[in-house]
């Protein structure tokens, strides 16, 4: 079966993109924090490649890196003394929702597809 | 998934902040004509609070709160009242610092950032019954 790659890069881009929208609520909530800057995730083609080695947390207690979530690297967006701007966290919010939407849209579909086959 | 409910999680913890700012506001306006109790004391000083970063240790999520009130100390408006019992030796009674404009755009902003949060839970919600729309039969 070829189609479980597209079940592992489905589920690999559903949490970079839960990662993008924890950045998004974390800019927004901290927009009136003065000196905050901003991040993003980096983008999603940089995970697909084999990166620099990371630290692993082998331990819930581990101390989680400010600079990832869940293994996902994060990069700054603003310079220092720029002001997280909300109309752009808005409009990252938008992207990941139709993202989102496309992601498990083609999961469903290719489940559709085992299902036809299993049944025959 | 678990980066998803931390999301709610910040955004409530920022809209908390809001709501807490709002608070201090609302304060500040029903005070802005407290004189002080006794003749030539001091009034009401204006209240004052800011955001700091807290890290959530469980989540490992990066929370907002806020600081302890502080107190502008920029001077005091003083009106020549010298009927008042409030009034000094000179006839001036102090009023509270506070301008009611700055308290208004300060309350528009508070509303502003709440309703920014407000957003970013109704989008994760959306998000989370996606995942889960996904075990539904079609």
């Amino acid at each position: 079966m070829q189609s479980t790659g597209i079940f592992a890069l489905a589920s690999q881009q559903a949490k970079w993109l839960a990662v993008r929208q924890q950045t998004i609520a974390e800019n927004v909530s901290h927009a009136n924090i003065s000196g905050y800057v901003a991040k993003d995730v980096v983008p999603f083609k940089a995970m697909l490649e084999p990166g620099p080695a990371r630290l692993l947390t082998t331990d819930k207690r581990h101390m989680a890196s400010v600079n990832s979530y869940d293994g996902i690297a994060l990069e700054k967006t603003t310079g220092a003394g720029q002001q997280v701007s909300v109309e752009t966290e808005m409009m990252k919010t938008t992207e990941v929702r139709s993202q989102y939407e496309l992601n498990t849209a083609i999961v469903s579909a290719f489940h559709r597809m085992i299902l036809t086959a299993a049944k025959v | 998934m678990d980066s998803l409910v931390s999301s709610i999680k910040i955004a409530g913890s920022g809209m908390a902040a809001q709501t807490r700012r709002i608070q201090v506001v609302a304060e500040n306006i029903a005070n802005a004509n407290s004189t002080a109790t006794v003749a030539g004391g001091d009034p009401y000083q204006r209240k004052i609070i800011s955001f700091v970063e807290e890290l959530d240790r469980k989540t490992g999520a990066n929370l907002v709160k806020t600081s302890e009130v502080a107190r502008d100390n920029s001077p005091f408006r003083a009106e020549f009242d010298p009927a008042s019992p409030y009034a000094d030796e000179s006839g001036f009674v102090k009023l509270p610092n506070v301008n009611a404009i700055i308290e208004m755009a300060d309350m528009r902003e508070a509303n502003r950032s709440y309703e920014a949060n407000l957003q970013v839970i109704k989008q994760v919600r959306d998000l989370i019954s996606m995942s889960v729309d996904l075990l539904r039969a079609t």
